[in-house]
């Protein structure tokens, strides 16, 4: 907090008008309840924004819900070293018609608020886990807890009772892309079946071709040479025929590939896909997605496919594919190349650059992949959960969540 | 078995073994052990195209090998190392082999001569003014004028090229005359190169190995004294009938390679027990060679049978491409320290999952930082973000503060309650 803000003037801070999202509630009562409750502990007539924002909803939704009169002097407003406020609540009616009830009732920071109640560790996990969320969305959680006056004044201990996501109405950074309820967001089907099985098939290929490849790269494990040598097996053999058949299933699928990228009617299967920077435009963005990976920019440009960085790294993706293909051919071809013109062509590679060297860069192709399929998943994994766009599950369902009335740069607005 | 050689002194082949003390019998022996080796290239199971040398009965090669009449063969040794000579001549003892090769190269040889000195370039240039077949050991030195190999005072380069004009045909034998061998390895300072790179436009058999079997070289020169015309090579001028077969593929170890048995390391039970060499670095999946056919010193042995691993002496750039020799893999050059293929491509591995890892918690970092930033955007004081007071005189709730002060901290106000 600094000197300016805490020393902004109150018309300001009048002036700020806020939104409420969602309620959430610990279970003891519902939505409408926490929000009354939490609507209930502000003195009357307050300006304060919250209170504003909490009286309008609380108007809005249950009309039903009427609130007693609070006075000034029964309302302990929240401080810098203790960041809720504790409000007085007289004669507060009770849900189901039970009559009234006298509160305390406490409001403000959750963690604050958390720390003063009594709560399970299950509970209190639910409710950060849920605030957690709201704070991406860009809400801020008002803690709400309570405690019954009993007779003589006597405060009981203070029970949770939920939170509710206030958030400036007129947010800045990326809250501009954001649709002005949360809840609207919009499924984009985004990867065509056919997409996602080659994108599985080739998980799994390059899954068995890099076990396998590795073992015959360095066979680090076998029979050993004391206890197996009566029934010997055929482990390395096994290996390489494993190798070899899925390598040749794996260039049916690169074969298919290349069909679709000229026969499917699928444009993320179409042959410009695998053009990494179309326009001048990608060049800049692929600058300002380096950027925002470089932790420089806050926000990435929004795609709802692929960006620029993601399409060149796929891009290298194919092309590296493309030299395992052909290196792996070559030296599955070699043993043939004299003994059948086919493979004589094929294997050419060796001729020129030494059958151990394009064993090593066959290798070393394969350690490239790996490195890609961790910064993939990673990646992946990231902007999923921070962008919450279902990215991972897209592959499997096909479908993206956007929100509503994002414009992503390669697409249109999404309605 | 012993004989005398006096040089060519009758007309044909088989006249002058015949004088030096051979019988017929050894002569058709021995043309039967090249028609052996002619018919190594043919051995391709399913083979689509026919055996690289059409087999032929051993009394035709006889035939036509007897009756050789006194061949011209200028046999050059450049720079080199003698081993492909001693290769072909010590290779089990005296034998016919030993015989057919003296009387071949008698011609001029700096090693089976017996001309020495300005008389011995006197005969290479009598041998080079006939038509001959060139046969050559050793690389060709191209840096600092060639001065790192002279002969009489003259470069290997002017040599060889000098002795190429008239030849009917060009033998590159052993690793140093088809591609440089060691001295062509990096750092390669004497700029040694072999044969085909200095005669150019001109087919040259290159008889590969480090040395080559010496039944390789014979035969090669027997087949194109007997056929006239050069044998069929692969893609890089090497016999097809001697070289068109992996090691890996016709090696007597090759079941221990299919069942997952290795050699992990000299001496362990797996060598005992004759195990794979192919993690002690055995290069014979890479090679192409027909030692584990024809074997060397007369059938004896060869390297693999023996115990040790394949060099891969018969393939180009070996010392370069296929060293460290004890590993399976060549090391990758570039990376200041030269790591084996597995090394560096863990270390890119481990890069990118550490770079991962610290982006990630990077990441997490900021999320959060940008978290509280934007829940702060606007202080509220509902929140205890400022001490600003919207109440004109705030009092406090009687039952929390009944005993606490109004600058209570929060542990105070939680025990008042």
């Amino acid at each position: 907090m600094t000197v300016d803000e805490q020393a902004a003037p109150a018309a300001e801070q009048a002036a700020l008008k806020l939104t409420a999202g969602s309620i959430f509630t610990a279970g003891k009562m519902n939505v409408g309840r926490v929000l009354a409750m939490a609507a209930a502990a502000a003195p009357a007539g307050s300006t304060d924004p919250v209170d504003v924002v909490l009286a309008g909803r609380l108007a809005d939704e249950r009309d039903d819900i009427a609130l007693p009169t609070v006075a000034d002097g029964d309302v302990d407003p929240a401080r810098m070293d203790r960041r809720y406020s504790l409000t007085r609540v007289h004669d507060l009616q009770l849900p189901g018609g039970k009559g009234t009830g006298d509160f305390v009732v406490m409001r403000g920071d959750l963690a604050s608020v958390l720390k003063e109640c009594k709560i399970s560790r299950e509970d209190r996990a639910v409710a950060v886990k849920n605030a957690d969320l709201s704070s991406r969305r860009g809400f801020r959680p008002l803690a709400v807890a309570s405690a019954p006056v009993g007779e003589g004044d006597t405060v009981g201990a203070f029970t949770f009772q939920g939170y509710i996501e206030l958030r400036s109405a007129n947010p800045a950074g990326f809250a501009d892309d954001v649709a002005a309820s949360p809840d609207s967001w919009a499924r984009v089907n985004l990867w065509s079946a056919s997409l996602r099985l080659q994108h599985w098939s080739n998980v799994l290929a390059i899954v068995v071709l890099s076990l396998t490849g590795y073992l015959i790269m360095d066979p680090f494990f076998g029979p050993s040479a004391t206890n197996d040598v009566q029934s010997p097996g055929y482990l390395m053999g096994w290996v390489r025929v494993i190798h070899f058949t899925t390598a040749f299933i794996w260039l049916v699928i690169g074969a298919a590939r290349v069909v679709s990228a000229f026969r499917s009617r699928d444009r993320y299967l179409r042959w410009p896909t695998l053009w990494p920077l179309k326009k001048k435009e990608d060049v800049k963005n692929l600058g300002a997605v380096v950027g925002h990976y470089l932790f420089i920019r806050k926000h990435a440009p929004l795609y709802l496919a692929h960006n620029p960085l993601q399409q060149l790294g796929y891009t290298g993706m194919y092309v590296l594919g493309a030299i395992q293909m052909v290196t792996g051919l070559t030296l599955y071809g070699m043993v043939h190349k004299n003994s059948s013109w086919f493979w004589g062509i094929v294997s050419t590679p060796v001729d020129w650059f030494g059958i151990t060297n394009v064993r090593v860069f066959h290798a070393i192709v394969m350690f490239l992949i790996w490195a890609f399929v961790i910064l993939h998943i990673y990646l992946a994994v990231r902007s999923d959960s921070l962008e919450r766009h279902g990215g991972i599950s897209s592959m499997i369902n096909g479908g993206v969540w956007l929100r509503r009335g994002s414009k992503p740069v390669d697409s249109p607005k999404i309605g | 078995m012993s004989f005398e050689l006096n040089g060519w002194t009758e007309p044909t082949l088989e006249e002058n073994l015949i004088k030096a003390g051979f019988d017929r019998r050894d002569f058709l022996k021995y043309c039967g052990e090249l028609a052996a080796v002619f018919a190594v290239g043919g051995a391709v199971a399913g083979s689509a195209t026919p055996a690289f040398a059409a087999p032929v009965p051993a009394e035709v090669i006889a035939d036509k090998m007897g009756a050789l009449t006194k061949p011209v063969v200028v046999w050059l040794q450049l720079q080199e190392c003698t081993g492909c000579m001693e290769s072909a001549l010590r290779s089990g003892g005296t034998t016919i082999e030993d015989a057919v090769l003296r009387l071949l190269s008698v011609e001029y040889n700096e090693l089976v001569m017996p001309a020495a000195g300005a008389a011995a370039n006197k005969a290479l240039e009598a041998a080079n003014a006939q038509p001959h077949v060139l046969v050559v050991n050793g690389s060709i030195p191209t840096k600092d004028g060639g001065i790192y190999c002279t002969i009489g005072g003259e470069s290997a380069e002017s040599v060889l090229r000098k002795s190429s004009e008239k030849a009917s045909a060009i033998i590159a034998v052993g690793a140093c005359a088809v591609w440089g061998s060691v001295q062509a390895s990096k750092p390669n300072p004497t700029g040694a190169v072999g044969v085909d790179q200095i005669i150019t436009g001109r087919p040259v058999i290159n008889v590969a190995g480090c040395p080559p079997i010496g039944e390789v070289i014979t035969a090669t020169i027997a087949y194109l004294l007997t056929h006239g015309e050069a044998p069929k090579l692969d893609n890089q001028g090497r016999p097809l009938f001697a070289y068109d077969q992996r090691i890996h593929d016709s090696c007597q170890r090759r079941a221990h390679f299919d069942a997952g048995q290795f050699v992990r390391s000299f001496d362990d039970d797996g060598a005992r027990n004759g195990w794979c060499l192919y993690e002690v670095g055995c290069k014979g999946p890479s090679t192409f060679a027909a030692c584990p056919i024809i074997k060397w010193n007369k059938g004896t042995s060869w390297p693999v049978q023996a115990g040790h691993p394949c060099l891969g002496c018969t393939e180009k750039n070996f010392f370069d491409n296929f060293t460290p020799f004890y590993s399976t893999l060549p090391n990758v050059g570039g990376f200041g320290v030269e790591g084996t293929a597995e090394a560096v491509g863990w270390g890119v591995v481990g890069v990118a999952a550490a770079g991962v890892a610290i982006h990630a918690g990077v990441t997490a970092a900021a999320n959060a930082a940008s978290r509280n930033a934007a829940s702060g955007n606007e202080p509220l004081q509902a929140f205890g973000d400022s001490e600003r007071v919207w109440l004109p005189n705030p009092k406090k709730v009687e039952s929390a503060d009944a005993e606490a002060p109004a600058e209570t901290t929060t542990d105070d106000s939680k025990k008042a309650e």
